[in-house]
Parts: structure tokens; sequence; C-alpha cells
């Protein structure tokens, strides 16, 4: 039996050799799986949408240019493309001066959109949170504070931060459906 | 920091901040850094990030619907590829790509919410009423009789006898999906998107690795018309647009039109088909209003069709046969239509009367026009 996560690797595996074959229709499939994300995380951090484009445009030029330097055996292509994306994001905040990472401001005025069935999953598992776990959430996700901040903003230690932020993820992953694999 | 200090038990307590982007710049760096080492931190980190995914509203964000051809456009001229997706799929490929976005985000009630289809026939407005699932059934249904030309196994495998009109081969699939008795490798209600979205794929790749070597194979369409597979392909593009539309109103979800360059091609497209319509609508009596009669000898005529927008375009179309004279010398009339409502009057989702953003001249000509346009439309 092939489940979801081993046909994902497939997936990635496949999708590299056509990468590095040159095939154009590769690089519109990998865009439409992963360039939602890659555009969140870039839309976050820079809190601008000409720069988080730009930041999309270079992730996604890196590897199609570089293809053999994702290696589908060490990671999952969600997590590499992620790395690559706050990597650039953070050399982009080093030459424009102060910062160690771009501030971190909210986007503005995100479009209304319907959630997603699993996302609703998610949603539930939010409110079956303890109050604090809910809020640390919501200070780092929604309000954009890193860990540190937030710790310092509610009054609670780093390590309580650390820990809520862990717990809260994996109770909506569990919610969602998605399962911790081993590769 | 060093690696002894900096070790597995501190990499765990990052993980959640690390999948946040919450970290210090170096912390991310260890975490990255550890990752590449160890399969079981690997495994959380990947669990925990796509936690993030379903996180809203700010993790969300629509993507701008320019950034596809943005980002792609901007790799390939970084390096070129080797195999191309030629130029006649290119609108199908952006096309089924934002379809599939918006399916994306679908939950399972709308999947069966009420979607009336609507086209016209014999002159007059049909409709047809299913779902958001039926929609996209009916997309893979029609899909499915270009993949068959191009060799690909036919998802929607219906009727026996092999039917190529797009109706048949839709209610069929319809029929098959209603009573579980869909074959292998065909659609069930749960598996519609995937199936339909790895069809397109497949196609799109054909096409690439096929090149212009395809682009006139005959594609039947129905009713014995042939399109050769690069209008086959426009054409899909074109519907997975409107039904698109169709799919987004019923879930009162906003949609734009295809990026300019894709629209304008759909356009013109369309508007090179006018000429010989006109002609056959003649031909086959079909003309409502009624056409006037023509003196033998009489000069042909032409008429100014204006399309507004980005994407649009003015033309001099001949009235009287499809190879007669067209330009200002013969022109009895003036229609002018936007871009959209022109596709939209294509699909018959507009009603002719309702279509024209400003007419002049000859206003027989000009509803016969109109007619000629909405006449493409079918399911």
């Amino acid at each position: 039996m092939t489940g979801a996560p081993e046909r994902a690797a497939q997936w990635e595996r496949r999708i590299q050799v056509r990468l590095v074959r040159g095939e154009a229709a590769a690089l519109g499939e990998l865009y439409d799986r992963h360039a939602r994300s890659v555009y969140a995380i870039a839309a976050r951090l820079v809190g601008e949408d000409k720069a988080a484009r730009e930041i999309v445009t270079e992730v996604f030029a890196h590897l199609w240019q570089h293809p053999q330097t994702y290696d589908p055996a060490r990671h999952r292509l969600g997590t590499w493309l992620a790395m690559d994306t706050r990597e650039r994001v953070a050399e982009r905040a080093k030459g424009d001066g102060p910062g160690p990472v771009a501030p971190r401001q909210a986007p503005t005025e995100p479009e209304f959109t319907e959630p997603r069935a699993e996302r609703i999953a998610a949603d539930r598992a939010l409110g079956a949170l303890s109050t604090r776990v809910r809020a640390v959430l919501q200070l780092v996700h929604t309000g954009h504070r890193d860990y540190r901040r937030a710790a310092s903003e509610l009054g609670i230690s780093e390590e309580e931060t650390l820990r809520c932020l862990r717990a809260g993820l994996r109770s909506v992953a569990g919610a969602g459906g998605i399962g911790a694999e081993d590769r | 920091m060093n690696d002894d200090s900096f070790d597995h038990t501190r990499v765990q307590q990052l993980l959640g901040a690390w999948a946040l982007s919450a970290c210090s710049p170096e912390e991310h760096k260890q975490v990255d850094a550890h990752l590449t080492g160890c399969a079981e931190c690997t495994a959380e980190a990947d669990q925990l990030r796509s936690a993030v995914d379903l996180l809203h509203p700010h993790m969300d964000l629509d993507l701008p619907p320019g950034l596809r051809a943005e980002v792609i456009g901007a790799c390939l001229s970084t390096r070129r590829p080797e195999v191309s997706v030629p130029e006649y799929a290119q609108p199908y490929d952006a096309e089924t790509a934002r379809l599939d976005a918006l399916l994306a985000d679908l939950t399972g009630d709308e999947w069966s919410a009420p979607v009336q289809l609507k086209w016209m026939q014999d002159e007059d407005t049909a409709t047809r009423d299913t779902t958001v699932a039926g929609v996209l059934g009916h997309l893979l249904a029609v899909d499915g009789m270009v993949a068959k030309s191009l060799g690909l196994p036919d998802p929607a495998a219906p009727a026996e006898d092999g039917t190529t009109d797009p109706r048949e081969r839709t209610e069929a699939l319809w029929q098959q999906i209603a009573q579980g008795t869909a074959g292998e490798g065909a659609p069930d209600l749960d598996s519609m998107r995937e199936v339909w979205r790895d069809h397109a794929y497949e196609l799109i790749r054909t096409c690439s690795f096929a090149g212009g070597g395809v682009a006139d194979i005959a594609v039947p369409y129905g009713d014995g018309v042939m399109l050769p597979l690069r209008l086959a392909l426009l054409d899909r593009a074109f519907e997975t647009w409107i039904h698109a539309t169709d799919i987004a109103d019923a879930v009162d979800y906003p949609y734009t039109p295809p990026v300019p360059d894709h629209l304008r091609t759909l356009i013109s497209v369309a508007v090179q088909m006018l000429p010989s319509i006109l002609a056959a609508r003649r031909q086959a009596g079909l003309a409502s209003p009624p056409l006037p009669l023509i003196e033998p000898g009489a000069e042909a005529r032409s008429l100014r069709l204006r399309i507004e927008g980005e994407s649009g375009g003015d033309w001099y179309l001949p009235l009287d046969g499809p190879d007669g004279p067209a330009g200002p010398e013969n022109c009895v009339g003036h229609v002018v239509l936007d871009e959209v409502d022109f596709c939209r009057l294509a699909a018959g989702h507009l009603a002719p009367r309702h279509a024209a953003a400003g007419q002049e001249g000859d206003s027989t000509a000009a509803a016969e026009l109109l007619y000629a346009i909405t006449s493409m439309s079918r399911l």
C-alpha cells in the first residue's frame, strides 16, 4: 500500500528529475503545489507585496536553475523551500540595513478567503487548546512577533512560549490529518 | 554557540517557533543545519510546517493572480527549458492552474452547491442543472476528447459507442458517477479534482514533448466538427475559465479573467471564426432577426467590431461571405463590446440584447453579429 506521504515523496523525486531535464511543465506543477506557502512565508516576513513577489520569484528561479541542490532524500520539498525563502528574506534584510530579520509587520489587509475543509478541522483544534497556547500562537502567527517578544509581552518564559507553539501546532496538525512520518 | 550546547533537545524545543518563522536568524540556521542530519526532527518539522499552512487568516493570503506567469517567465529567462510548453497550451496550463487553486479552497458542502449551466441552442438559452462537482466532470469529459486524439487514455471513457459529442459525453459521465459505475481510472466524486488535475497535467506534458508536431492533429468535437489540436486546447482554456466563473459564482468567490496575453489570444481566435460562422448561419437560414435580401450584384458589406479593454482589438468582418472584402469603405455598422462581455456572450452567459456597450449604423447587421457570437456557445 502506498500512503499519501509515500506518494508525496515519490512526486518530489520525480519532479526533481523533470526539473533537471529542463521540463517547463514541471515548473508549473512545482509552482502550483508550493507557491502558496512560499508566498505566505515571504509576505509575512517582508510584509510587503512587491518584495514578497520578488522573493517567490528568486526561490523558484533558484530551484529551476539548480535543481540538483535539492536532495529529496534529505528534505521534504516544502521544508526545503521554506528554508530557502527565509534565507533570502534574511539576506535581503542584511542588505537593507539594520535589524536581524526584516520588520515583522502585518501584511496589509489580507483578502478574505473561504476555508478549506482541513482548515475547519484546524479551527476546531484551535478552539480546544488552552487559552495560553492559543494566546501565544495568535501573538506569533497573526501578531507577527518572534517568540522572544511574545514571551516578554505575555510575561511568560521563553521556554514556555516555545512549548506552547510546538504543542499548538501539533494539535492543529493532528486535527488536519497531518501525521509525522519517518523517512 | 557550538554543537554541544545546541543539541537535539534544543532543536526540538524550537521547532514550533521555527515552523512559524519566529526564531532569530541564527536559530533558524541552526535548526536548518540540524535537520539535514536528523530524521526525527525533520519529520516533526514537516508536520508542524504543514500545520502552519492550515492556520489563518494571515497565512491564507491569496496568491496574486499574475504571479504564476511572472515567476515562470522569470525562471525560463534565466535557464532556457529543454522541453517547453507550446504556446497553444499555455492558456490551458494557466486556466487549469487557476481553477485548481479555487478548488483547493472548497469545503465539502461547496462541492455539492447547485450550478446552472447556460448556453445558446436553437437561438434560445438552454440550461442544465448540476453541481460544482458536476461542472468539473463536464470539463473532464470534454478534455478527454483532446486526450483521446493524442492517444492518451480517455478518463471519462463514457458511452460504449465512443461518442464525440461533448454533451453526450458529459451526460454519460454524470450518469456513471451517479450510479457508481465509473470504470478503471475514471473519477468518482471524491477523486474528481485529482483525476481532473492529473489529466490536465498529462495533456500539457504530452503536448510539451510532442511540441509543434501535434498542433494540427484533428480533434473531433461532435456534430462532425473537427478542430486542430491547437484550437481545441484554446477552446478548453476558454471553457475552463468560463466554467470556473460558474463555480466561483456558486460559492460566492471572486474570479478574475485570464491574464491579458491569454485573453487576447482567446478573443482573437474567436473573432477569426466569426466570418465563417456568419456564413454558415446564413446558409442554414438561421438569422434572427431575418436577413435582409441581398440583391444580386449588390456590394458586399462589412461590420466593424471593436472589443474594448487591454486584450481587445478592432476588426472589420465581412458580412456577405467569409472571403468578402471588409474595410471602412463597405462598413455598414459598428458594434462595441467590452472584452469580458464578448467572452460571456460567446459562452452564452450573456444575452445578445444586453451585450453591446455601443452600436451604430445597420442594427439588423449588428444583431446578426451578436447572435453569431453567442451561437459559438454549447454545453
